[in-house]
């Protein structure tokens, strides 16, 4: 017999969950077996969840650790670590270039949604998690952590990267779409 | 460029790139309070610095606006819930297709 308020709870995170697995997967039917494995080994460690705790939280947890489940699979999933700081000022840098080259505008001039989705799949997963969790899902940094069984320090390296890298990515998809001015070489003002 | 007085808050003021190194923690509200008015005031006094600021938060607001809103098909919903009613997971022989 399940308990009600245990179903209810974990079915309305459904949504999420399916979006997160996504965000992990290659592909759509490997986001939705991972799906049914995480509520599989939820409804098995039913009895661990205290009623009134965070469930998506919880649930978001199951499913990253069903994902990374093998060691192979996490070798190849884990990049370099950066130091979070030192992204910060790269992405300045980039900002630097992107106004020397008269790219600024590039947000306003793309179709941001259906690129920025593009950009996301070309992420490494754990790079694409972080960037989920705290810029989509609204998780702050300490709440990832707990997801991810990472530390925080490790959250916002990863975090930090993912965004310029996909900031990169937004620059070519717009010189690609003819939006921005293509400069071969570009500038460097950093 | 920033002075090198001390502000009210007792913290050294930082310069460019004290600041821009807490970019992404400020514009996630995760810095302490210190810090934060500490970035506030340089962002007050430069030039150059508030511009990053800006072109980076208009990148989170597009990010933001990327989320997907599409959650689970009903099929993948039907499996779920059977698998929290019964425990079980569906055979692949019951999976259909949407």
């Amino acid at each position: 017999m399940t308990d009600p308020t245990f179903e209810q709870d974990a079915l309305g995170c459904l949504d999420d969950v399916a979006r997160f697995a996504r965000s992990l997967a290659r592909s759509e039917d490997d986001a939705e077996d991972l799906v049914q494995e995480a509520y599989l080994r939820a409804f098995r460690s039913r009895h661990t969840w205290r009623e009134g705790s965070d469930m998506r939280r919880w649930l978001f947890t199951i499913c990253k650790n069903v994902f990374l489940r093998g060691v192979e699979r996490e070798r190849d999933i884990v990049p370099l670590e950066s130091e979070a700081g030192d992204e910060a000022l790269a992405a300045v840098r980039l900002h630097n270039e992107l106004v020397a080259a008269g790219e600024e505008g590039m947000l306003d001039r793309l179709d941001v949604g259906p690129a920025i989705q593009r950009a996301l799949q070309e992420l490494a997963p754990a790079f694409r998690a972080a960037v989920v969790l705290v810029d989509l899902e609204g998780y702050g940094y300490g709440e990832a952590a707990t997801v991810l069984g990472i530390p925080v320090g490790t959250v916002r390296s990863r975090l930090f990267r993912a965004r310029r890298l996909l900031q990169e990515s937004l620059r070519e998809y717009a010189r690609d779409a003819g939006v921005v001015p293509f400069h071969p070489g570009g500038s460097a003002h950093a | 460029m920033t002075t090198t007085t001390m502000h009210a808050h007792g913290v050294a003021p930082f310069d460019c790139r004290e600041t821009v190194r807490r970019l992404w923690d400020y514009l996630d509200h995760e810095l302490s309070e210190t810090e934060r008015q500490a970035v506030d005031a340089h962002l007050a006094e430069c030039e150059r610095c508030p511009k990053h600021f800006a072109f980076e938060q208009a990148f989170l607001a597009a990010l933001r606006t990327a989320r997907e809103e599409r959650g689970a098909n009903a099929a993948l919903r039907d499996r779920v819930r059977s698998i929290l009613e019964s425990g079980k997971p569906v055979p692949d022989t019951e999976r259909g297709d949407d």
